[in-house]
Parts: structure tokens; C-alpha cells; sequence
């Protein structure tokens, strides 16, 4: 896979910093990576840091085909203070991390 | 080879003794989850969520319509080792870099339709179906991505034009005028679409899923292409050239990474991995000159749903987009 490539597509999202408070439910879009042959392998792994939020027990919305997953995370505020959400590029042959291939960061602030 | 529990009691009722494996096959299927063979290992199959599925309005529109199971499904006692329309498709197209992989599958079911029920050769434009589609989903042209059924319900709605007056473009290339509108040839050719179709569900192995390969057997060899959706977990093909479920480290069947639709045209049952034949979108030279061969292992654990369309239309009313 395209390093280059698949950094311009996971870096392409205008939002990187969302606000909730404690005990709201706070919707992550991530950038539309669109499932084509150049992203036939490629497998996105989210991770949380922080413990500002949590993870509910809640359907995350799907945006149907021609993706690739996921396009949407669920984040409910538990705390204040500031968690990250890091979504790291995988090939899934090889199951290992793209080299090239910054993780994107995405900062939840929670308040009171 | 996918078990149900009533099968599993069948043969276990045949055994004076259970098996080791019989117990762990047991042991799923006692969870209501139903299982499949993967190299010689019971592997669960993966629980749909609720998304995999058809909503309420879709479901009112698949219980309306045929086929039903026993209804005007072809002969399912009867049907062939192998069905093969490849040969009646138009040519495999390539979506390149955009998520318009619904747009592709949809428009191949009608031009391959439009040729064969028809003696029409039509090329339609996929990129006035995602302008069309997006448009419903209150979007512009460059965005992607919508589940498969919804682009049944738009294209009985609204037409689509020939690809010579709204030709496809690259996203780097559509990304320059998101916004635009399609020309008004385009807007005044947008007459084909479909006349009638029936929606299938994902439920479970057994009736009129897309899951049951018994069932896409009947219809494949009763003259339909299914248009489907699936998860995406695939791998490298096998020695065969079939791409099958793949497991973890754990033996569970790997987990999907993202969505697919695409069209599937046939299926060959008497080999040693049987599949199906799915015209994909990703140009002539991807696998089998365009084709991908599915297991039926692999539609089993990841088919999301589908539909099929019966009549194709050639005077839908214009409408601007």
C-alpha cells in the first residue's frame, strides 16, 4: 500500500478537537477513507488515551459500503479534563503498523 | 460448510458417541450463534449488528415484494452445479480511488439487465448515480459511501444518464467542483432506473437470506444478478483463486474492516472451496479478469444484504438533480 497515499486520506478531516460534557455522548466522524483497490489491506485501529471518556455500550452509526472502518466512533464524557482518540494505519496482511504513515489525533475536552 | 443447530442435531443424533469436535460445535451453536467449517475447525459466525440489517421501511418494502422462498424463487430442487452470466455483463469498470462502489455494483445489475432482458447496450454514468445518491443523503458529489439496499429505493425514484454526458471522474479530479451541478443534457438523459426489485436481508442461514447460499443459488440460476453489500475481511486467495474466511489467532473469523457492495453473477458448487462469481469495480486486470471468487463460507460470515431488481426502466421521469 501507497504510505503516501493512505496518510493524505486518513489526514484529510477538518476536525480534530471535539468538546462534551460528563455523561454526554460525543460522536467522533473520522475521515472517509473510501474502500478501493489501493486500500484493499488497509485495516484503521483506534485507540483511546485518557480517561476523560469511556467507551458506551451504544450502536455506532455505519455509513453503509464504500469504506473503509470505522468512519464514526462513540465517546461518552466520564470525567473532566482531555482524552485522545488515535486512529493508527495497519496493513492487514502483515498485521503491522504503516510505516510513513502518521497516526491521527483527535483531542475530546470534557467539562463538568 | 455452515451448520445450524437443527442440522448439528440431525447428524449428532446419528452418533452413538459425541466427539470432541461435536462438543465445541455444540457449544456455539448452543449460544444461538450458528458456525461454519474453516479448515477443518468449527469457527462461530460473526453476530450482525443491528446496521446489517434492513430497516423498518425496508422490510415493509421486502415483505411486498417477490420472491419469497417458496413463492417465485426458480426451482431450488433443481438447481445446477454451476451458473456463470459473466459473459452477459458489460465490461468491469474501475471506481479508481472513490468509495462509489454501490454506484458501480447497481449500475452493472442494469446494464447487464438492460442487455440481456432488453437487447439494450447501455454504459451509465456512476457518476451521476453518486451525485444522485449523495444528493439523498443530503451531501454533494464528493462524498461516498451508502449501504446497498438504499440504492434500489433511489433508482425506482430517480434516473441516471448514459456515462457520455456525465463521465466519471477520479477524486482528485471531482474534488474541484463538488458543488456543481450535472449539465442539463445530463439532467434531460436521466431516464434509466428501475422498474421494480426486491430487497434481501441478512437473516441467518436459512429462508430468503443473502446469507443462505441455497437461496442466491435459486436466484442466480433463475437469470438474477444480486447486487450485495458485505463486510470487507478478506485476504490473499487461496491456491484456487477463491478468497475465503480467514481467521485470527484466537480461530475466530477476522473482523471487518470496512464495506464492499458488488455484484454477484454465478457461482461454481462442485470444487473443492465453493464460491460465487461477483463482478467487482476495480478494472479488468483485479483477479479473475475483473471477477473475484467468494467463498460461500465467506458470503455466509459477511453478507450484510442485497437486493435484485426485476425490471429495468428507460422512461423514469426527469428530475433535476
Amino acid at each position: 500500500m501507497d504510505a503516501k497515499l493512505i496518510e493524505g486520506l486518513l489526514h484529510r478531516v477538518d476536525k480534530r478537537h471535539y468538546k462534551g460534557r460528563v455523561g454526554e455522548l460525543v460522536y467522533i466522524d473520522f475521515p472517509p477513507v473510501p474502500f478501493t483497490r489501493d486500500t484493499e489491506f488497509l485495516a484503521l485501529k483506534v485507540e483511546t488515551i485518557g480517561d476523560a471518556v469511556e467507551e458506551p455500550p451504544v450502536e455506532e452509526r455505519a455509513k453503509g459500503e464504500g469504506l473503509v472502518l470505522p468512519s464514526q466512533i462513540v465517546r461518552r464524557g466520564a470525567k473532566p479534563g482531555t482524552s485522545y482518540v488515535v486512529v493508527r494505519a495497519y496493513d492487514s496482511l502483515t498485521q503491522e503498523e504503516m510505516a510513513g504513515v502518521d497516526p491521527l489525533k483527535i483531542s475530546i475536552d470534557i467539562e463538568k | 460448510m455452515a451448520i445450524s443447530m437443527t442440522e448439528f442435531g440431525d447428524s449428532i443424533s446419528r452418533k452413538s458417541r459425541a466427539t470432541e469436535e461435536d462438543l465445541s460445535l455444540y457449544k456455539i451453536l448452543h449460544e444461538n450463534r450458528n458456525a461454519i467449517r474453516v479448515d477443518g475447525l468449527f469457527v462461530p459466525l460473526i453476530p450482525l449488528d443491528e446496521e446489517d440489517h434492513l430497516d423498518e421501511d425496508e422490510k415493509e418494502v421486502a415483505r411486498a415484494q417477490p420472491p419469497h422462498w417458496a413463492g417465485n424463487a426458480p426451482d431450488c430442487e433443481a438447481t445446477p452445479p454451476s451458473v456463470d452470466h459473466s459473459e452477459l455483463q458489460t465490461p468491469v469498470r474501475d471506481q479508481k480511488d472513490r468509495g462509489t462502489c454501490v454506484c458501480f455494483a447497481s449500475l452493472a445489475c442494469l446494464e447487464a439487465l438492460a442487455k440481456n432482458a432488453e437487447n439494450l447496450e447501455v454504459d451509465l454514468s456512476e457518476q451521476f448515480a453518486n451525485r444522485l445518491f449523495m444528493k439523498f443523503s443530503g451531501k454533494d458529489q464528493c462524498a461516498d459511501g451508502l449501504k446497498t439496499t438504499l440504492a434500489a429505493k433511489y433508482l425506482s425514484e430517480r434516473g441516471v444518464c448514459k456515462e457520455d454526458l456525465d463521465p466519471y471522474e477520479d477524486l482528485q479530479a471531482v474534488t474541484r467542483h463538488c458543488s456543481d451541478q450535472p449539465s442539463q443534457a445530463a439532467q434531460d438523459g436521466a431516464v434509466y432506473g428501475i422498474g421494480d426489485y426486491s430487497l434481501i436481508d441478512g437473516l441467518g442461514l436459512l429462508g430468503p437470506s443473502i446469507n443462505n447460499t441455497d437461496y442466491l443459488e435459486c436466484l442466480l440460476s433463475g437469470g438474477h444478478d444480486i447486487v450485495f453489500g458485505t463486510h470487507v475481511a478478506w485476504g490473499l486467495p487461496d491456491a484456487n483463486g477463491v478468497h475465503d474466511v480467514k481467521l485470527d489467532t484466537f480461530g475466530n473469523p477476522l473482523a471487518s474492516r470496512g464495506g464492499h457492495a458488488m455484484l454477484i453473477v454465478g457461482y461454481e458448487r462442485n470444487v473443492q472451496t465453493p464460491y460465487f462469481i461477483v463482478k467487482n469495480s476495480w478494472g479488468p486486470d483485479f483477479a479473475h479478469r475483473g471477477y473475484m471468487h467468494l467463498s460461500y463460507d465467506y458470503v455466509r460470515q459477511y453478507g450484510k444484504y442485497g437486493y435484485i431488481v426485476h425490471q429495468f426502466r428507460t422512461d423514469i421521469p426527469v428530475v433535476e438533480v
